[in-house]
């Protein structure tokens, strides 16, 4: 018997069981069963050019064919953006302006300054899926230098020189780095943590402070966004809109074009499409905090980001931001129960007061308003008038019911 | 049996007044002929050592306080083989204390090196009865040793606990393929300290499975060696025929086998329990479940704590609903009776097992799901509805009965299946040395080819690495030409979008599943899903498909979309579908000439195609109808074993060409029972086939239940038309590039036909039976033909016993004990050329 794990044999071999068992394999393509899957490109022309049969052929021509692809890709790698600073990576640098107020490292959400100079920090991926497999091949990295963002992008020209782009980083990447990202703590922080650990490599960003944008965005707008993307963030609150861009999604196939048939165009549209996204957290960040100071001049969920500022140890900023969106009844009660907490009740009546009027009153002003005339005020005939009201609108609540037996009972 | 004075006393407060001896002896004089054979194992003592003097002392004062002073021999074992260096495999029975062989040198190593462990148990709820014995044994010693299960039900926050915190980490093989080994990276301090990998279980991973669990090994083997570590591999195993052999093909190097149980045992007495027959005509048996349920009722009337393990999570419900109308009519009282099986609430089932544990319940009915390791105590009586499928099986679930010093009663009822008709009439199937071998095949080439593509996204592979012992070289460069790898600079790096695992089932070979679609009443609701390679023979238009015995009509098939419609139906048939294979062999790798006859070995090319279906009866198997099927061909390419006859031979023995046909079928039939058996396989898992072996001729048994034979183009032919008619009976492995079981089945060939033999000439029926040589046709009967008859004179000819004077071969019912005896002798041969 032929040693099957050799060659041209084995291949076909492989083929031929895959398709038995019902897998669809790229090619060659049988008479109209399976469909040619998007790989095809070199064995679609394979397969018009040597009989499907013919394995020992289709594999001589397959590695002519891989000759071929390497010569054009060392071609192609010179219409590629910037400069080889090490044998499989590129480097590319950029210099984006920035408006006044992105110029400075401020300080965020929460009050807390940057641990260090900021560093902003995005990655194109050859797949969303994760696990140890995916791979990092463009990585894009910024920092403010003078009035202007320094932007330095990595691109894995072969794949055997990964190692190489993560010394790059640890080289020009600051000490203390303090990290800004979109999504970076679920994605992109984990994946290169995954690919350094493969690389033998201490994970230089483990630890390291890190604002994602991300989570701040979604407190903000995802009550008031059909979605949360930095482009939706770019267009709504910067007023950018990209032109031409790349979807991310569209990535790894940029790659793969590019690695299997030196494609560059879209590889180079990858390249600026990170390039945008980097540029877009700098420019994000002030806005995010000019949201978060007045939620409602940018029609944001006030009461979310009064919560949160609350939550944060930051009440002061928590009411600056919730009084100037009273027009809404959830930034109404998140002030009302911050004043509560300081036992300003005055200020509580005052707030809630309007919620309680009206045909469609609201049940949980109405129920603190009970408490406060009952336990504040000694008042229980307010208080039971207030739960009369409460049962009305929700008569299946036992809690209300209780109140108001007990409050009957006493006053009686 | 044993004298009644070396009856070990049962300590329980509610002792059965008479010792269980006495119990099956009267169960057998009232139901005589019912009871086709009983065996009994003898009381044993217990062979004891002492503790390993440099065990670490905390650990020796936990076990001490948990009662255990000294080790069994086994234990000791175990400890003295893995210091010695020895991954070891340890092969002992139920309740024989297993489970120390492990944790003694886990344990000690946690806490005297900070190493840590692996433990991969089949299911989710043996994991957790590890889990909880250990956290015993941590809780009685203050050992500080944190153990964790990780699988499915994990939440995401306890995750990171478990991956950094844990000592020993138990999970199962799905959890390490899916979710550990594509995430290693977020589990490298744990492997960095990993020592010890502990498989449980090991029997159960044999054919598909037990060839995916294999390459499991390879891949965590090779992240092991991306951290530095090689850990200690020790597995455990019910009892099969070749747990060394088994565990090295698992492992991949050598192994030390442990056999010998130190731990003492009751007296043991199995019966086997053939229903009575009501039409011996057809073979036709009452139905196993009323004589489970007799043999219950009377057990648990005697005082007995009763085990009844069911095939199917349906039965489970139908035993206990027929023993609750008899013990637990009044509401008031606790029940007497519980079911358990998969698909209960986890809660609900651990209060079953506590109970069981208490004594608190008579009687337990129960799947699948209590065979395996969960403690519940000891039991008296153990009753099987129906065979399990491999005799390691059946002997841990009889293991269930008796787990401490007294005696126990199994009793096997058998359902009219032929290998259930099989075993019960073959006693000495049971005595220990068990002809039953896992077979697996690593490099199976889809299963090598899932594994390396998984192993590429785990670590890139470099030039020169191996996988196993196989160079994966020809593999990278397929899956580079598929654009799922990127060969660079001597290394080959995943770059597809996508996570491999998901796509790789560690039960299967097929890829891409049929869901089935349930229209009924203006709905949609998937129902089930349907590997590929069992579709075509399941799913087609008109065919009836079952989920829990519900029967449902397949309208659609809509074979690209890979989805079948179905409705609700309520027929009184089943259906089964007539299928035209073309055989070709390829490649003859062995063989062996006979005096008549030639047997061979090799690589067949096969096409299948479903041309139709026959609407079969319930209980009377009855052909009450038939219809088309359109499908596409399947082409396999799989490796088989033959056997053929030489025409002189062929023209003696038989009056015409239509006889041998009809006999070549119904020992194909026969054939293919034996062989499951003794492969320790699913019937499905083997294919059988008739054919010229050129690819000239196939023969199908028709809609009619009739032999038919069709030529290369499909088109029907006379026999007596062909210029050379040498039909061959085929068994191959029935998955795309083999499973690896066709040719040790090749060496046991001689074994096989004389166990096919003892089973066609030693069932009761007249002419031929589903338990025999499949379904005949009534009008056999009436003609005389006699199937059973012609597929003896086939299988004498490939025994090269064939008899000159073709009507020497019995057609009369033999002597049964002549039978036994002879079948007894024969599957001892079995064994031994095993």
């Amino acid at each position: 018997m032929a040693d099957p794990r050799s060659g041209a044999d084995l291949q076909a071999r492989l083929g031929a069981l895959l398709r038995q068992r019902g897998s669809v394999v790229a090619s060659p393509p049988s008479a109209g069963t399976t469909a040619p899957t998007p790989a095809a490109g070199v064995a679609d022309r394979v397969a018009d050019a040597v009989p499907a049969d013919d394995w020992t052929a289709r594999i001589e021509f397959l590695r002519q064919a891989q000759r071929v692809r390497e010569a054009r890709r060392r071609t192609a790698e010179r219409a590629l953006p910037g400069t080889e600073v090490a044998p499989g990576v590129r480097c590319i640098e950029f210099r984006a302006p920035l408006p006044p107020c992105a110029r400075d490292p401020v300080p965020w959400e929460a009050g807390e300054g940057a641990a260090g100079p900021l560093v902003y920090l995005d990655t194109e991926t050859t797949g969303l899926a994760g696990g140890t497999g995916t791979l990092v091949f463009l990585l894009g990295l910024a920092w403010h230098d003078g009035d202007a963002l320094a932007v330095q992008q990595w691109l894995l020209v072969s794949p055997g020189a990964e190692e190489r782009i993560y010394r790059a980083m640890m080289d020009r990447l600051p000490e203390n780095p303090h990290l800004v990202s979109f999504n970076g703590k679920a994605f992109d922080l984990p994946l290169l943590a995954a690919r350094l650990r493969l690389s033998r490599l201490r994970d230089p960003l483990a630890g390291r402070a890190h604002w994602d944008l991300l989570h701040p965005l979604r407190r903000a707008f995802d009550s008031r966004w059909p979605d949360c993307r930095l482009q939706t963030a770019e267009r709504r609150l910067l007023g950018i809109e990209r032109v031409d861009d790349l979807p991310g999604a569209f990535a790894p196939q940029a790659y793969t074009a590019f690695l299997r048939q030196g494609e560059t165009a879209m590889l180079g549209e990858a390249i600026r499409h990170n390039r945008d996204d980097v540029v877009a957290l700098a420019r994000l960040l002030p806005a995010l905090r000019a949201v978060y100071a007045d939620p409602s001049r940018f029609d944001a969920d006030a009461a979310a980001i009064g919560r949160r500022l609350a939550q944060a140890g930051r009440p002061d900023a928590a009411r600056a931001a919730l009084e100037g969106a009273l027009h809404d009844a959830a930034a109404r009660r998140a002030l009302a129960s911050i004043h509560a907490r300081e036992r300003r009740w005055p200020a509580v009546e005052a707030l809630l007061a309007p919620l309680a009027e009206g045909p469609r009153p609201c049940a949980l002003a109405l129920e603190r308003l009970a408490k406060i005339a009952e336990h504040v005020h000694r008042d229980r005939d307010r208080a039971r008038r207030y739960a009369e009201r409460l049962v009305a609108i929700a008569p299946t609540d036992p809690r209300h019911r209780r109140r108001l037996q007990r409050l009957s009972r006493s006053s009686a | 049996m044993p004298k009644l004075s070396t009856m070990p006393v049962a300590t329980r407060q509610k002792t059965p007044e008479k010792p269980i001896e006495d119990f099956a002896g009267a169960l057998c004089r009232k139901h005589g002929g019912r009871n086709t054979g009983q065996l009994s194992l003898p009381a044993r003592e217990g062979r004891h050592a002492d503790f390993p003097a440099e065990l670490d002392p905390a650990l020796r004062t936990a076990l001490e306080r948990r009662g255990i002073f000294r080790l069994y021999s086994h234990q000791r074992e175990a400890w003295d083989a893995v210091h010695d260096g020895h991954d070891v495999v340890v092969v002992t029975p139920t309740a024989s204390g297993k489970t120390l062989c492990y944790n003694l040198p886990v344990l000690h190593a946690a806490r005297t090196q900070q190493a840590k462990a692996l433990y991969l148990f089949p299911t989710k709820a043996l994991a957790q009865d590890q889990v909880a014995e250990l956290n015993e044994l941590n809780r009685a010693g203050e050992l500080g040793i944190r153990a964790y299960t990780f699988d499915g039900d994990t939440p995401g926050d306890a995750r990171k606990a478990v991956r950094t915190r844990g000592d020993i980490v138990v999970t199962n093989p799905d959890m390490l393929h899916q979710a550990i080994l594509p995430h290693h990276t977020k589990w490298a301090q744990f492997f960095e300290s990993l020592r010890w990998v502990v498989i449980d279980e090991v029997h159960n991973y044999r054919g598909v499975f037990g060839s995916h669990v294999a390459n499991l090994i390879r891949r965590l083997r090779r992240i092991c060696a991306f951290y530095g570590v090689s850990p200690r591999f020790v597995l455990c195993s019910a009892t099969i025929g070749n747990p060394k052999e088994h565990a090295e093909a698992l492992l991949g190097g050598p192994v030390h086998a442990i056999t010998e149980s130190g731990a003492p045992t009751g007296a043991k007495h199995l019966l086997l329990w053939n229903p009575p027959v009501i039409n011996p005509d057809l073979g036709i048996r009452a139905s196993n479940r009323s004589q489970t349920t007799r043999i219950a009722r009377a057990a648990i009337r005697a005082g007995y704590k009763t085990i009844v393990f069911a095939q199917s999570r349906l039965m489970v419900e139908v035993l206990t609903k027929y023993l609750k109308d008899v013990f637990d009519h009044d509401p008031r009282r606790p029940a007497r009776i519980h079911a358990y099986r998969g698909g209960y609430l986890p809660e609900e089932r651990r209060a079953t097992e506590r109970k069981l544990r208490a004594g608190e319940i008579d009687c337990v009915v129960s799947t699948s799901a209590l065979e395996l390791g969960v403690d519940i105590g000891s039991l008296d009586v153990c009753i099987l509805n129906g065979y399990p499928g491999s005799v390691a099986a059946t002997w841990q679930r009889l293991g269930r009965a008796g787990r401490r010093k007294q005696a126990a009663l199994g009793v096997l009822v058998a359902s009219s299946d032929p290998l259930d008709q099989y075993v019960v009439r073959h006693p000495e199937f049971f005595f220990d040395a068990s002809p039953e071998h896992a077979r697996i095949a690593p490099d199976q080439l889809l299963i090598l080819l899932d594994h390396v593509r998984c192993a590429a996204f785990e670590l890139p592979f470099r030039d020169g690495d191996r996988f196993g012992h196989a160079d994966p070289r020809a593999l990278l460069e397929f899956l580079a030409e598929q654009g799922v790898l990127h060969g660079d600079a001597g290394q080959w790096h995943w770059i597809a979008d996508a996570y491999p695992a998901n796509a790789v089932s560690l039960r299967s070979v097929a890829d891409g599943n049929f869901v089935v679609v349930d229209r009924t009443d203006g709905q949609q609701a998937i129902i089930a899903e349907v590997d590929y390679s069992a579709a075509a023979e399941t799913l087609y238009e008109g065919a009836i498909y079952m989920v829990q015995s519900r029967p449902w009509q397949v309208e659609k098939l809509d074979w690209v979309g890979r989805k079948a419609y179905v409705t609700r139906t309520n027929v009184d048939y089943y259906t089964d579908a007539i299928e035209y294979q073309k055989l070709k062999v390829l490649e003859r790798f062995d063989g062996e000439r006979g005096a008549a006859s030639d047997a061979g070995h090799g690589e067949v090319h096969l096409v299948r195609r479903v041309t139709g279906y026959k609407k079969i009866r319930y209980y009377t198997h009855e052909n009450i109808g038939y219809g088309p099927v359109n499908l596409p061909d399947r082409e396999m390419h799989t490796s088989a074993l033959w056997w053929q006859v030489d025409e002189a031979a062929l023209d003696r023995a038989f009056d015409s060409r239509w006889a041998a046909l009809d006999g070549f079928l119904g020992a194909a039939y026969a054939l293919h029972t034996v062989a499951v058996l003794a492969a320790m396989a699913e019937p499905r898992d083997l294919g059988k086939a008739v054919g010229s072996g050129a690819g000239e001729w196939n023969a199908v048994v028709d809609a009619r239940g009739r032999g038919q034979l069709r030529d290369a183009s499909d088109r029907e032919i006379q026999p007596e038309m062909l210029a050379r008619f040498a039909p061959t009976v085929f068994l191959y492995d029935n998955y795309p590039g083999g499973t690896g079981f066709s040719e040790p089945l090749f060496g046991q060939r001689r074994a096989l036909v004389a166990a096919a033999r003892g089973l066609v000439q030693g069932c009761d029926c007249a002419h031929g039976c589903p338990a025999c040589i499949g379904p005949v046709l009534g009008s056999d009967e009436t003609h005389a033909r006699a199937p059973k008859a012609l597929a003896l004179r086939v299988l004498a000819l490939f025994d090269g016993t064939a008899l000159d004077d073709g009507d020497a071969v019995p057609v009369a019912r033999p002597d049964p004990a002549v039978l036994a005896r002879e079948s007894e002798a024969r599957m001892r041969e079995l064994a031994v050329d095993g």
